[in-house]
C-alpha cells in the first residue's frame, strides 16, 4: 500500500500505554462464614 | 538527490506524548471453531498481532536498521483516511490504531515501532472493496485452509462459491464479531 513521501518524524512516549487494562481473575469463594458459638451461661440450680 | 544520502535529514523531528491513532486492516486467522483468532498483517509472512500486547514492527533488514526506518518500507503501517484501505488485498478486520514509539509521517498514513488496536469490526472485503465501510457488516465468516478467516455478506458468500471459493465452515459473523472484540479488549468499530 502506498501512503506516499514521508513528511516528518514523531517520537511519541506516551504517559501511559494504550492497552487494555489486564482483566483481574474473579475471587474464589472463601469459606463460608463460622457463625459464633452461643455463649452458655451455667445456670445455678435453684436454691431449695 | 543523491541517493545514497538519507531522507531523513531533510525531515523534521517532533517529540510528544499523545499516541496517534489511524486506520488499519488486518487480515484473520482462527480454529475451526471460532477460537484462537489472531490479527495479521494483509500483506507478507510478518508476526501476529497478539491480544492484550504491544505490537512491534520488525525489518528483514534488522541487522542493518531498526523499524522504521526512513528509508526502508518497514514498520506498522496505518493511514490517515479509511478509504485508501480499499486498495488492501483481503482485509478481513477494520480498526482505528494506536500507534507509539518512534513513528515516521506520510502524506497519507504513517509507519510505527509499537501499536495496538483500539477499535475492531468484521467487513466483507467484497463490499468494502466496492462501497467503502459503509454496509459491509458480514453474516458469516467462512473457515477456509490454514485458518483463514473470511467474513462475507449473503450475496458475496454465494458469488464466491460460485467462483469455487468454498469455506470448510461457517460460522455467524457476530459471533466472531464479539469473540475478537472480547480477545482484544477493544470497543466495535463505528462506521
Amino acid at each position: 500500500m502506498n501512503i506516499g513521501r514521508p513528511k516528518r518524524i514523531i517520537e511519541i512516549e506516551p504517559a501511559s500505554i494504550p492497552l487494555p487494562e489486564p482483566q483481574l481473575p474473579m475471587p474464589e469463594p472463601g469459606p463460608a462464614p463460622v457463625e459464633p458459638m452461643p455463649l452458655e451461661i451455667p445456670v445455678e440450680p435453684p436454691a431449695s | 538527490m543523491n541517493a545514497n544520502v538519507s531522507l531523513a535529514r531533510e525531515l523534521t523531528v517532533g517529540v510528544t506524548t499523545e499516541p496517534i491513532v489511524a486506520w488499519r486492516a488486518w487480515a484473520l486467522t482462527g480454529h475451526r471453531d471460532g477460537t484462537e483468532l489472531l490479527l495479521r498483517p494483509v500483506a507478507g509472512r510478518s508476526r501476529p498481532w497478539r491480544p492484550m500486547e504491544p505490537a512491534e514492527a520488525a525489518c528483514k533488514h534488522a541487522r542493518l536498521h531498526g523499524a522504521p526506518n526512513v528509508d526502508c518500507s518497514c514498520g506498522l503501517h496505518g493511514t490517515h483516511d479509511v478509504e485508501i484501505l480499499r486498495r488492501t488485498r483481503c482485509p478481513a478486520v477494520l480498526g482505528r490504531v494506536a500507534f507509539w514509539g518512534r513513528v515516521i509521517e506520510h502524506e497519507l498514513g504513517y509507519r510505527a515501532q509499537f501499536g495496538y488496536p483500539q477499535r475492531l469490526a468484521l467487513v466483507c472485503q467484497f463490499c468494502f472493496w466496492l462501497w467503502g465501510p459503509h454496509g459491509t457488516r458480514p453474516a458469516v465468516v467462512g473457515w477456509l485452509q490454514r485458518d483463514e478467516l473470511i467474513p462475507f455478506c449473503w450475496p458475496h458468500l454465494e458469488q464466491a462459491q460460485r467462483y469455487g471459493m468454498e469455506p470448510r465452515r461457517l460460522l455467524p459473523a457476530d459471533e466472531i464479531d464479539l469473540r475478537l472484540r472480547e480477545t482484544y479488549a477493544v470497543d466495535l468499530l463505528a462506521f
